[in-house]
């Protein structure tokens, strides 16, 4: 059984939003699964989905979506886009976690540190003084000294990498099946970025815990991530493991994402290189590849109907007539 | 293999986002809350504006004869003690209570930004002398500040008018002040100050356009609150001198015959009714459009 | 002959408290450092970097320079004329001559005008009559790379890259010859960046334009300028070119910061971190050298006695007692491995 296997398998999830000009068609047959005990990196430019994404997972999108009839979103052997409202309830937070971009907003500023982990554990039987002996063993494991007396500390009496420490301690309080961080670091210096990247690693050892790391940080998910997947406009353009894809990309967007990343263009240079052309209209959507109209490989193909996705081999797929090809 | 080429005009040809022009307008009119405050507030405005062409009769015009008739086709709302055409009065009164509401509340809206500004973007000194200022007047109680100023001028529209704008100025001045200060350090101001704009310039050409929407959102919830410190004043018998009509003189000339004739009452109290609850509903439904928090991008 | 820009022992100090606050608190001295005893110069047509992890003053420093914040010690010149001390109006003629771009490339337009008027500023504020604003706003979109439909949109409708390149026009206005850059790509998308920069690097070309560019992105700044500073609670820890300090950083938090930037290259994933710890507050500057309390080589010395900023190679300056004279010798003393850049 593959389910048992993966902790998340998403199968042919589309959707899309009515808005005033039309149906936005967000996300478009996205399949993606996550292996327990792995991370996967999401990678993506603004507009490519990645937020629509996440919300769809919890169930948490805006009124005026829709979701497609053939999606499944499979967590645990159970379909997400089943369930009832305490199901729900049950999986937000509890099973599936979240790390947030800015970890300000992501705490309550006027109750203190303690109160609120202690109040993740509410469905647990445990005396007011149990949960607070969790709650600092938490804040140890995640690298915040002296945590018991810091218990009684608010917010913004904690810097900004320690606060987001303390939004990843919360998110592993219950122990989640499954851990989503939506760009944690972005908010943060290099240096701080650097040890909550490091900090994740060790965690990762010690929680049996399987990640989905969104970033559009290409060295940090070459740094953390087991299996990468592209996003694109709203499909994902391609997907295999972190090798495959740092190495042996086969789309041309991977590749050209790539080769934009000033990090990895090695000799110095003025002018750097960049991918013309802007992200389509979702709502009016070209007829052909999506990536065509800024694609310097495409041929006839492109432009007559959207590929389905290739396998390129083993796990590594892409969503490209050039692999069919080949 | 490189198959992207260094250059620098990529993406800026893309088009841009844009909203039909009236987009407000349609957002508005999609909440059908919004729809019957803007309804009620035009229907309240085009009577007033045209009250002397919707006037049955002169509303001066007395017919001792027809003294606290009822409803009829020849008086639709009845009349009054002096026979009196109640509808046409209360037309009249319309007239009156927009009048006082519109320049009091307008005036207060130019007062308030100007000192909130001020007070905001000048010096911490001006700041705290301006505050003192706002937080005495606002010590004092609406009415009573009211009935202590016309009893020493004596009662008449221009009291009332002053009156208003002495006491509701401080609080748009307050609000002004707040958005001023948390707008000052936005970094368009900070980039404007940098291209060499100076206080005057900042104030009026970029802090004013950011300020105005929000307080004009105010403004049409505070009308209904001025028109019935109007009609209150009036039923005292210390707004607005008769014959002038004035829903508050409407419903105290009807307060004395309330058992035998309530019509009168009923009358002057629908129009006060239907103005709270269409201002009300417009500035929240114009709330909802413009709180950009509220508005979603897709 | 003088460089466009010279500042020489600039510091800036913010009040903490008010008089009685800080009389109540018993404070000897309620101001705190934000920029100190900063030096350097710009030339015509250079580009330098200051870089540091926020907190390290680079940006009161930007804006210390465009008479935003008020230096209390020190010199700027530009163009041998002294700037600090000048009164806000005499500050107007210097605002020709530097603009400067904030951070946030949508949030530093001003929300409610139209692109049209955001760049035909300039002219009515310095009252300039003999350029038509309208023609000039299209000379420029034009200069950045946008086409004519773009000066009747709001800010909120444009994206991040077009709203910086709006931004990159109205600097541009006023005909200056020194360009402030604070984070000029912070929240764009990695393609998006590639763009900004390639049109900065076009326009310093063509019109001779210096720019100091105000980051923490280190891999962005490598392509960029010429010359680095590097800064830390308010004082330049090490400066140098671009290339000397890529290659060999004297300063162990030059080395910390280069060591921080993750390698888009899963075979090269690290293990160790190389600086722990945060940037200690203003308010208590740590004794000795200030970067003891985070360095993984302190000695005895460091926690007593400040560090001269010394010349280490030359044009290459830092401030430690023991400086990296060497990769090779770093090693040798068995300090941390280089990074491979």
């Amino acid at each position: 059984m593959s389910t048992s296997e993966n902790v998340l398998d998403v199968r042919d999830l589309s959707v899309s939003f009515n808005t005033a000009r039309g149906s936005l068609r967000a996300l478009r047959h996205i399949d993606l699964k996550v292996p327990q005990n792995k991370i996967v990196g999401i990678v993506g430019e603004s507009g490519c989905g990645k937020s629509t994404l996440i919300n769809s997972l919890l169930r948490l999108l805006a009124p005026n979506a829709v979701v497609d009839d053939n999606s499944e979103i499979i967590f645990e052997g159970e379909d997400v886009m089943e369930m009832g409202k305490s199901d729900l309830q049950g999986l937000r937070g509890q099973r599936i976690s979240m790390i947030f971009q800015d970890p300000m907003t992501a705490l309550n500023p006027v109750i203190s540190i303690g109160a609120q982990m202690s109040d993740i554990l509410y469905r647990q039987k445990l005396t007011k003084a149990q949960k607070r002996e969790r709650a600092a063993a938490m804040l140890a494991q995640v690298g915040i000294p002296d945590s018991v007396r810091r218990l009684d500390d608010y917010p913004h009496q904690f810097s900004g990498g320690m606060r987001q420490r303390i939004c990843i301690a919360m998110a592993l309080m219950m122990n989640p099946s499954l851990l989503i961080a939506d760009e944690p670091t972005t908010a943060l210096d290099v240096t701080l970025e650097a040890q909550i990247i490091h900090l994740m690693k060790e965690l990762r050892e010690d929680f049996e815990c399987s990640m989905l790391f969104v970033s559009h940080n290409l060295g940090l998910i070459a740094e953390l991530c087991d299996e990468v997947i592209v996003m694109y406009a709203g499909e994902v353009v391609e997907q295999g493991n972190v090798h495959d894809l740092f190495h042996r990309a086969q789309h041309p967007y991977t590749q050209m994402l790539l080769e934009c990343d000033p990090a990895r263009i090695s000799e110095t240079r003025k002018d750097l290189p960049t991918i013309s052309g802007s992200v389509p209209d979702l709502v009016d959507l070209p007829q052909g590849c999506i990536f065509s109209p800024r694609c310097p490989k495409r041929y006839e193909p492109c432009n007559e109907s959207p590929p389905g996705t290739f396998e390129v081999g083993g796990q590594h797929s892409a969503r490209c007539f050039k692999v069919r090809d080949a | 293999m490189t198959t992207t080429t260094p250059e620098d005009t990529a993406g800026a040809d893309a088009p841009i986002k844009r909203e039909p022009r009236l987009a407000w307008l349609w957002q508005l009119l999609r909440n059908p809350l919004g729809a019957l405050g803007l309804f009620l507030v035009l229907l309240i405005v085009i009577s007033a504006l045209g009250a002397d062409v919707f006037s049955p009769y002169d509303y001066k015009a007395l017919d001792v004869k027809n003294r606290l008739a009822g409803p009829s086709w020849a008086h639709l709302l009845g009349t009054d003690n002096l026979g009196r055409d109640t509808f046409s009065r209360i037309l009249h009164g319309g007239q009156v209570a927009l009048y006082v509401a519109l320049v009091s509340i307008g005036v207060s809206l130019v007062l308030g930004l100007a000192l909130g500004m001020l007070a905001g973007y000048g010096p911490r000194w001006l700041d705290n002398i301006l505050l003192l200022c706002f937080d005495s007047v606002r010590a004092f109680p609406v009415i009573m500040f009211a009935l202590a100023v016309i009893t020493v001028v004596g009662p008449s529209l221009e009291t009332i008018i002053g009156v208003v704008i002495m006491t509701t100025t401080p609080g748009y001045a307050r609000i002004a002040r707040n958005a001023t200060l948390s707008l000052k350090n936005n970094e368009f101001i900070l980039a404007e100050r940098s291209l060499g704009a100076r206080g005057k310039r900042i104030m009026i050409s970029h802090l004013l356009p950011n300020l105005i929407a929000p307080l004009l959102i105010l403004c049409s919830m505070d009308i209904p609150v001025v028109i019935t410190i109007e009609a209150g004043l009036s039923f005292l018998g210390l707004g607005v001198k008769p014959p002038t009509p004035s829903w508050g003189s409407i419903l105290y000339d009807g307060y004395s015959f309330i058992r035998n004739t309530p019509w009168i009452v009923i009358a002057g109290g629908i129009p006060l009714i239907i103005t709270t609850l269409g201002f009300t509903f417009l500035g929240e439904s114009l709330r909802d459009v413009f709180d950009p928090k509220m508005k979603k991008d897709r | 002959m003088p460089d466009l820009l010279e500042v020489e022992h600039l510091r800036v100090r913010f009040r903490t408290a008010g008089l009685v606050q800080a009389l109540l608190k018993g404070l000897d001295d309620p101001f705190i450092d934000a920029v100190m005893d900063v030096s350097f110069s710009l030339a015509k047509g250079e580009t330098f970097g200051l870089v540091g992890e926020s907190g390290s003053g680079k940006t009161t420093l930007g804006r210390a320079i465009i008479g935003l914040v008020q230096a209390q010690e020190g010199s700027i010149k530009f163009e041998g004329k002294e700037l600090v001390g000048l009164k806000d109006s005499q500050y107007q003629e210097v605002r020709r001559n530097i603009a400067m771009m904030f951070q946030d490339p949508i949030a530093s337009l001003s929300p409610r005008k139209k692109v049209r008027s955001q760049i035909a500023e300039p002219f009515k504020i310095h009252n300039i009559k003999d350029k038509d604003p309208d023609q000039e706003a299209r000379r420029l979109l034009k200069l950045v790379g946008l086409h004519e439909g773009f000066l009747e949109a709001y800010p909120h409708q444009l994206s991040g890259g077009q709203a910086r390149r709006v931004g990159v026009a109205r600097a541009l206005s006023l005909d200056p010859k020194v360009i402030i850059a604070d984070e000029p790509t912070a929240g764009l998308d990695v393609s998006v960046q590639g763009e900004i920069l390639n049109l900065m690097n076009r326009l310093q070309r063509e019109l001779g334009l210096s720019y100091l560019i105000i980051t923490h992105n280190l891999p962005v700044v490598r392509h960029v300028s010429d010359r680095l500073a590097i800064m830390y609670l308010g004082r330049f820890v090490e400066t140098g070119t671009t290339t000397e300090i890529f290659e060999k950083p004297a300063h162990p938090y030059t080395l910390g910061l280069l060591a921080a930037v993750p390698e888009p290259d899963p075979d090269k994933r690290r293990d160790k971190l190389e600086l722990e710890g945060e940037i200690p507050s203003l308010m208590s500057r740590p004794k000795g050298c200030e970067f003891h309390t985070r360095c993984p080589f302190a000695q005895e010395k460091c926690l007593s006695e400040a560090p001269v900023y010394k010349e280490v190679a030359p044009g290459h300056f830092a401030s430690c007692h023991f400086p990296f004279p060497d990769p090779a010798d770093a090693k040798a003393v068995g300090r941390h491995a280089m990074p491979e850049t």
